[in-house]
């Protein structure tokens, strides 16, 4: 068990052009955290994971476990378990000898080893398959195995790489409820990267949120899901994405940027100039709302769900047609003219670097 | 009408195939049924009875004196003495260059370094090197280092000559492998070579068998190395056939020659019998998984 501390920590492939996949990352993990990277695919979070592995060398910066500088440590040393996309077990071997190959290599004794790994069998249920080469196992079970082979050596941290990307949809879910009710009972620090937002939202503890290379930011679920720091993580967590209307702001009141329809609205902002304003799409009503901005516009698809109904609604007030989520079942009909209320309480605003502006009725951060 | 027409034309192009198939198969087998005849029958038959007539009775006094009696060049102790030769030259050049190679491939696909990639392929014009290029700096290596005519010699001339091919195989058999599972076995506390012994050479059975196939083949087969790097009593089975083949008393005994040929050709073919299944999967095996 140990914390993490990442001081400025870069990565650089050196070649014909260096290329730069780490950049600058700071970031504190407590003791027993559970740490969600996520990020699109080559924003560096499986770099900055082999990089606590140890299995990549780091370029620049330290990085620490609790008090101890691990740059220069082997993989083994650093005490690390960590779960790959791929299983990765050993085919050769069974599943019993692919959990004990480690303790092997420690020189532990062959009834500790037994004890321990008969041990993570049970609580993992795949006592009954320890004899099984890999290869007749399936998928979820592959994937438990290798989960016992990361736990069977007690280590300081967890690492998870994609664990669950190449499992079937259901079984994604079981396995997801299982690695969170594993760390509840382990209390193991544990890093787990995905660019699945529903395996960050639903397991982390806190979710660090990556996009070439930097860190976007740091919160938990909802903090991340509430107040985005940015048009990034604004529009790269939530599913649907969040809407971007481009707007006019003075002080408080705002004017959507293009559009015949020039209405002036108000939200709890203070900026002057260019600005976004992102709505969420579950966010947007459909009756009228005292305050709201109204949009008029044309309904263009309809996709069903079963549990929520998606509009995606032209309008020449944004670029990108304009979803709304709508609980239940609706079926509009497509062509038709709909006005939709975008209410001030829960607007987001960024400037025109991309970063959120501040609330004026945010209550005050602790 | 028209349909009954297409699979009678489709019926007649099947046949065709099986004609043309046929008659290339018998194409390629013929000379070793003429070679096979030729040796089970006697000097008389020969003379007297046509290439494909069959012998009278089974002989096999050619082969046996093939084996044990006919003149290789001074010695007349047919070509068995040879055969061990051979074996001594085969069997430690092909382990070797089978071990250097699975370790050259090993390196240069799971713990690539700045440069590798070019090294690898520097390695690969080792195959294109023909023979005949080396043969005289290879004899002043050899002289120097006091190995001319010795078995030791051509054995470290073949490894030296299998290395590249051997490292072709294995590194491109290594690279199908997932890479991860080096990572997991360095996270366990697995070395270098330990990964290498207890993971990555428990799963390269089929590349073995293809490299072993390979290697055991061109070394046994080879001549232009055998005839100038190796002594009176070290040449191979290759050479001794040929010394066979062209030391004659009186008139010339092709049903010796056929036989001496035959079994020198055997072991080879053995090897291919008992593996070959693995050979054409591990040639695949790389492609299909990817």
């Amino acid at each position: 068990m140990s914390s993490i501390e990442f001081v400025k920590i870069d990565k650089v492939y050196k070649g014909l052009a260096n290329f730069h996949a780490v950049k600058g990352v700071d970031l504190s993990i407590r003791d027993g955290e559970f740490v969600v990277f996520v990020g699109p695919s080559g924003c560096g979070k499986s770099t900055l994971l082999r990089m606590i592995a140890g299995l990549e060398d780091i370029s620049g910066g330290d990085l620490y476990f609790g008090a101890k500088r691990v740059n220069d440590l082997t993989p083994k040393e650093r005490g690390i378990g960590m779960v790959f996309q791929s299983y990765a077990l050993y085919p050769h071997m069974s599943v019993y000898e692919n959990m004990a190959f480690g303790l092997t290599l420690e020189k532990a004794e062959k009834q500790t080893i037994d004890q321990k790994v008969r041990e993570v069998a049970a609580i993992l249920q795949i006592d009954h398959l320890l004899e099984r080469k890999p290869k007749e196992l399936s998928g979820g079970q592959r994937q438990r195995v290798a989960i016992g082979r990361a736990i069977v050596r007690q280590p300081n941290v967890f690492l998870f790489d994609e664990p669950l990307s190449n499992l079937d949809a259901a079984l994604r879910v079981q396995m997801r409820i299982e690695i969170s009710k594993l760390h509840q009972k382990l209390k193991t620090t544990s890093i787990y990267v995905t660019h699945d937002q529903v395996e960050a939202m639903t397991m982390a503890d806190k979710i660090v949120v990556l996009n070439q290379g930097r860190i976007m930011q740091v919160g938990t679920p909802l903090e991340i899901y509430n107040t985005p720091a940015n048009t990034f993580v604004a529009g790269f967590m939530g599913s649907p994405t969040m809407n971007f209307i481009k707007v006019h702001a003075d002080d408080n009141h705002l004017t959507p940027f293009n559009g015949t329809d020039r209405q002036v609205f108000e939200a709890p902002f203070q900026h002057r100039g260019d600005a976004t304003l992102g709505i969420r799409p579950e966010h947007i009503e459909l009756t009228p709302q005292p305050g709201a901005l109204a949009i008029n516009t044309e309904i263009a698809v309809v996709e069903h769900l079963g549990n929520e109904t998606l509009l995606y609604l032209s309008t020449d007030q944004c670029e990108l047609p304009l979803v709304v989520s709508v609980q239940g079942e609706q079926s509009p009909e497509i062509g038709s003219s709909l006005t939709v209320y975008v209410p001030p309480s829960r607007c987001h605003l960024f400037d025109a670097n991309g970063d959120a502006l501040e609330r004026l009725d945010a209550p005050k951060a602790n | 009408m028209v349909k009954s027409q297409q699979t009678f034309g489709q019926q007649l192009l099947r046949y065709g195939l099986y004609a043309i198939l046929g008659v290339a198969a018998l194409v390629y087998l013929m000379p070793l049924w003429v070679m096979l005849l030729t040796s089970l029958k006697d000097i008389e038959e020969i003379r007297s009875g046509t290439l494909f007539s069959l012998p009278g009775s089974l002989n096999f006094d050619a082969w046996s004196k093939a084996w044990s009696g006919a003149c290789t060049g001074s010695t007349c102790e047919g070509i068995a003495p040879f055969f061990g030769n051979s074996f001594k030259i085969v069997i430690p050049a092909v382990a070797i260059s089978t071990l250097i190679g699975a370790l050259n491939g090993y390196v240069l696909s799971m713990w690539r370094f700045r440069g590798s990639e070019l090294l690898f392929g520097a390695m690969l014009v080792g195959c294109f090197i023909p023979f005949q290029v080396i043969l005289l700096p290879m004899a002043r290596m050899l002289a120097t280092f006091g190995l001319a005519n010795t078995t030791t010699g051509l054995v470290a001339v073949h490894i030296t000559y299998g290395i590249a091919f051997t490292t072709l195989f294995f590194r491109n058999f290594y690279v199908g492998l997932p890479k991860e599972l080096i990572a997991a076995a360095r996270l366990d506390g697995a070395g270098f070579f330990f990964i290498f012994r207890r993971i990555v050479l428990p799963l390269s059975t089929p590349i073995i068998v293809v490299c072993v196939i390979w290697q055991f083949t061109q070394i046994w087969n080879d001549f232009l190395f055998g005839v100038v790097f190796s002594g009176g009593d070290t040449q191979p089975v290759t050479v001794a056939l040929n010394n066979l083949v062209n030391t004659s008393f009186g008139g010339k005994e092709y049903n010796v020659d056929m036989a001496a040929a035959l079994m020198a050709a055997l072991p080879t073919l053995v090897v291919y019998v008992l593996a070959g299944k693995y050979f054409v999967r591990g040639l695949t095996a790389g492609a299909v998984k990817g």
